[in-house]
């Protein structure tokens, strides 16, 4: 699965990956999740040349363009050998997991500097859990919360991170809805590649969603909320999506920061 | 513009064919997690059974089919091979004229069906009747399985008795009773008159010199109780070590396909029988048609696979548009691997592999643990290698230019809050046109978080 390497690299000093979607779109979602991995300790560095993770041409099957922007990404986090915190459970499988795919018949030393990449990479959720410690998020939020788990936190520590993480929220309450380990449907470029089919896996997950009800829906990754988001939209239905990191921080916010 | 052929077919499915299928692979799904659950309630223990699983499968087959070969060979079977289809089709002829066989019987077989051996078999004057009940359905109108173990799952029991009723089988009644009582009143007159009994093999057990037969209707030992000679063909990849491994497999097989326990028959041939009602001769094919090519690449894993449709039952793509989808023999998570590497020209099967959301759910239930997500992306390289054509792809090369140069990217990403100007409803080519045919977009915020970053980071 998309199991990240056993002996990742902790510490609290940290690089942030913004992702591409969070540079271009979702600026909100990340600054969220610098606010709140202040908060519980860490000191955040922003590595300005960081771009893409490369996922879009990889899923493609284009390994070349997907290693050039491999190599610029790892470039760009070499000034330091902090772990890279990345508000995406899919961007991060990519980097510790995927990546060793890309350059699987590349030279040994390109290899060897892949997995000592790999093992820097930590989720947002899974980071703030794992090696800060946080068991409760502060403040309060009263809502009824309907978690999406994105695919490609499937073998990770994210979705038990992400549940636990809003669980300890005063106030949150988790609704359960059918089919949630479905996938939506999203899949990167498979949403554009396959319309059809994409858009009818996001309608029936959007549906089987809002038929609980909920006030946030949230999920560690902002690309399958984009997708359903976008769907929903067009089908005229309310659809309250949240990246985690927006979550905690509204709870911390509502509790008065200290 | 080009589409997807995949996707063009899931548009034009009727939606009733499109809920069968999703019910019968969900049922499936749900069934085997609640069996799994019940036979092995330790947390951990499917898991490592299937972990046994994959390190049995990863034994080289070379090994074991040698051992198979002198064991078979001593419990008086005929062991033959073939190299391609096309030989193991002619190996079968063969066989059946020197009898002076004229009616066959089969019991289902996915490796029948990767050779195509009933077209051929009827090409030359051949009655190959297919015994198992969703294989007869789909025989008699002329279909491929669209599924490797339901063969039927598109079907509904109305237009399957509208089917008897117009291949004469049975008059109509849509009883799904009565349907297999019908089926099983045409088949008994078959049994009698087939000449030759054509079968698959689940597992090649290499020390006892047998194949293992797991079917639920009972209809191999009706075929060779009538039949004079057995065919059983079945890729090298089939044979296994020993019985003691077998039971590592036959608690997993079931269990990981229907939600069985156990299949309702497990047959055991190991060479001719000496009674009256049974084969006096039988022969073992055995298939390569690109395995030792498999075996020797980076997809050697797709070898270890035991066909229990698991991966397709819980793929969200094959749950919505069934087998036929494909287009080829095997279909779903397994297929689109496996059918571009079988095929004799891959880019026939160039776009099976996008045909997948990688959301890995394919991975978390296979009972060899093969590592679909991943050969599915390694043959998405393989395919974009080999220069094989892929209607709709996306080309990546100018996009890969500005993501791997940070001065580009940082100059461009602010620029996209320019689209927020656009009619975006007008767009309806390229990536984004698709798009937006059914998901609206949030507006561009190219740059923001940088800027913030630098004042409150």
């Amino acid at each position: 699965m998309f199991t990240p390497p056993p002996d990742r690299i902790k510490g609290r000093r940290v690089n942030f990956m913004a992702t591409c979607l969070c540079d271009s779109i979702f600026d909100d979602a990340a600054e969220c999740a610098v606010n709140v991995l202040k908060k519980y300790g860490a000191k955040v560095d922003f590595p300005p040349n960081q771009t893409c993770c490369g996922q879009p041409a990889f899923n493609s099957g284009d390994f070349a363009s997907a290693r050039k922007v491999l190599l610029s990404t790892m470039d760009a986090f070499s000034g330091n050998s902090n772990p890279i915190v990345v508000p995406s459970a899919s961007c991060a499988a990519m980097l510790f997991h995927s990546s060793k795919i890309a350059f699987r018949d590349s030279d040994k030393r390109t290899r060897e500097r892949v997995d000592e990449f790999a093992k820097r990479v930590w989720e947002f959720c899974d980071y703030l859990v794992s090696v800060l410690g946080v068991r409760k998020i502060d403040g309060n939020l009263c809502a009824k919360i309907a978690i999406h788990n994105s695919c490609h936190g499937r073998g990770t520590d994210t979705p038990a991170a992400l549940k636990k993480l809003i669980v300890s929220i005063d106030g949150t309450e988790i609704v359960e809805f059918k089919n949630s380990d479905s996938c939506c449907g999203f899949g990167g470029t498979f949403s554009v590649v396959f319309p059809q089919i994409s858009s009818e896996l996001g309608l029936a997950k959007v549906r089987s969603v809002s038929e609980a009800n909920p006030d946030i829906v949230v999920a560690a990754d902002t690309s399958c909320l984009l997708h359903q988001k976008g769907i929903a939209d067009k089908n005229g239905i309310d659809y309250p999506a949240m990246h985690a990191a927006q979550v905690f921080w509204q709870a911390i916010k509502n509790g008065g920061i200290q | 513009m080009a589409v997807q052929p995949i996707d063009k077919f899931c548009e034009t499915l009727d939606p009733v064919v499109k809920n069968a299928v999703t019910l019968a692979s969900v049922g499936s799904t749900v069934a085997r997690e609640k069996i799994l659950g019940e036979a092995y309630p330790e947390s951990g223990k499917a898991e490592r059974l299937r972990e046994l699983a994959n390190k049995i499968k990863s034994i080289r087959p070379s090994k074991n089919l040698e051992k198979a070969v002198a064991s078979l060979e001593a419990n008086g079977i005929k062991v033959l091979f073939a190299e391609d289809a096309e030989e193991a089709r002619n190996l079968i002829l063969e066989i059946l004229k020197e009898k002076n066989a004229k009616n066959v019987v089969k019991v289902k077989s996915m490796t029948t069906e990767e050779i195509e051996l009933n077209a051929f078999l009827e090409k030359n004057g051949i009655e190959a009747v297919e015994t198992d009940l969703g294989e007869l359905i789909i025989q008699i109108d002329g279909e491929r399985p669209s599924h490797i173990v339901k063969p039927a799952i598109h079907r509904r029991r109305d237009d399957i008795a509208r089917s008897f009723e117009k291949h004469k089988i049975a008059d109509y009644d849509d009883n799904p009773n009565h349907i297999t009582l019908n089926a099983r009143k045409y088949l008994r007159k078959k049994y009698f008159a087939a000449d030759v009994v054509i079968s698959g093999a689940n597992y090649v057990l290499a020390k006892e010199g047998a194949i293992v037969l797991a079917t639920n209707e009972g209809n191999s030992r009706f075929s060779m109780a009538g039949a004079k000679t057995h065919i059983a063909i079945a890729g090298f990849e089939k044979v296994i070590p020993s019985a003691k491994e077998l039971a590592v497999f036959l608690n997993l097989l079931a269990r990981s396909a229907t939600g069985q326990h156990s299949t309702v028959y497990t047959d055991f041939v190991a060479g001719p029988g000496k009674s009256k009602n049974s084969p006096s001769e039988m022969y073992v094919i055995f298939l390569d048609n690109g395995r030792s090519k498999i075996l020797g690449s980076e997809f050697a894993d797709i070898l270890k696979c035991m066909r229990c449709g698991a991966c397709m039952n819980r793929c969200p793509v094959f749950r919505l548009v069934g087998g036929h989808a494909y287009r080829a023999v095997y279909p779903g998570p397994l297929g689109i691997v496996l059918s571009p590497l079988l095929a004799k020209d891959i880019s026939e099967y160039a776009d099976l592999p996008k045909a997948c959301t990688l959301c890995g759910a394919c991975a978390d239930v296979c009972p060899a643990k093969i590592p679909l997500p991943d050969l599915i992306l390694k043959m998405r390289d393989k395919v974009k290698s080999e220069n094989a054509k892929v209607a709709n792809d996306i080309n990546f090369k100018a996009w890969s230019v500005i993501a791997s140069s940070p001065k580009l990217w940082r100059a461009i990403i602010p620029m996209n809050k320019l689209a927020n100007l656009l009619p975006l409803g007008a767009i309806k080519f390229g990536p984004l046109g698709r798009w937006l045919r059914t998901r609206t977009l949030p507006k561009f915020k190219g740059g923001n978080f940088r800027k913030w970053f630098s004042k409150n980071g």
